[in-house]
């Protein structure tokens, strides 16, 4: 994967973080954002060859900031994996505020919608690319509890197969969608 | 944290719940970090290159969603 130049979503820490110490494990040069300032700062401590912003996924401005400055440290994008989603409330859907829905759904698929959309213009362009997104069991059955979680998690399922089709006929690329099933 | 929310949404506890879910794995196992990223690794390899647009589970076989 050397010289690979890779950008995740909540890259700070769990899953993203894995992910991203494998790229640099081997080479790549990675950008990552996430929304804890902590965890920010210690993988600036880490790693200081990489770009770390602290950033919502949900927020635009600070999305842009990320990927201008993304734009500035790697100068092109080849792989992308968006990591940032919330688990939302735990409840049945009669107990659940409209606030936490809302807050699910956006953590999850506004995210993954400026990161992708901002990876699509570089891809396109280079005819290349990686696109991973990240799911979950609950974007492949019924879940409940975690009503806004599934229909987020779904979503991601629908814009992964969306991807595929909108940039796989212009050229030979991947798009692609995880799912994991059992978390922490 | 996943865990800790369930158990407050049933008011059981978190032992029962991660018991609930490898219970419900094919391979009564738990998936970690590190598996995802393998798979990553794999997708982003000469060997993954003909994979696009799927749904691709590491779960070791979800059979039901307790």
């Amino acid at each position: 994967m050397s010289e690979k130049r890779v950008v995740i979503t909540a890259g700070a820490a769990g899953i993203g973080l894995v992910i991203a110490k494998n790229y640099l494990a081997e080479g790549a040069k990675v950008a990552i954002c996430d929304i804890d300032p902590n965890a920010i700062q210690t993988f600036k401590k880490t790693y200081p060859n990489s770009l770390a912003v602290c950033a919502n996924v949900t927020n635009e401005k600070e999305m842009d900031d990320f990927f201008t400055a993304c734009d500035e440290f790697l100068d092109g994008v080849d792989v992308v994996i968006a990591g940032a989603g919330i688990g939302g409330p735990a409840a049945l859907i009669e107990n659940l505020k409209y606030s936490d829905w809302k807050d699910t759904i956006a953590t999850t698929l506004d995210g993954t919608f400026l990161l992708v959309r901002w990876a699509a213009k570089h891809m396109r362009k280079n005819k290349s690319g990686l696109i991973i997104l990240l799911s979950s069991s609950a974007g492949l059955f019924g879940y409940p509890y975690r009503s806004p979680y599934a229909v987020a998690k779904w979503g991601i399922v629908g814009l992964t197969k969306t991807l595929a089709m909108e940039m796989g006929k212009r050229w030979y690329s991947r798009k692609l969608h995880m799912s994991w099933c059992c978390r922490r | 944290m996943w865990c800790k929310m369930k158990l407050k949404a049933r008011g059981v506890d978190e032992q029962k719940v991660r018991d609930d879910y490898v219970s419900a794995v094919s391979l009564k196992t738990w998936v970690t970090a590190d598996d995802i990223a393998n798979m990553i690794h794999f997708l982003d390899s000469p060997s993954g290159m003909k994979i696009s647009g799927q749904a691709l589970a590491v779960d070791g076989h979800t059979e039901a969603i307790t």
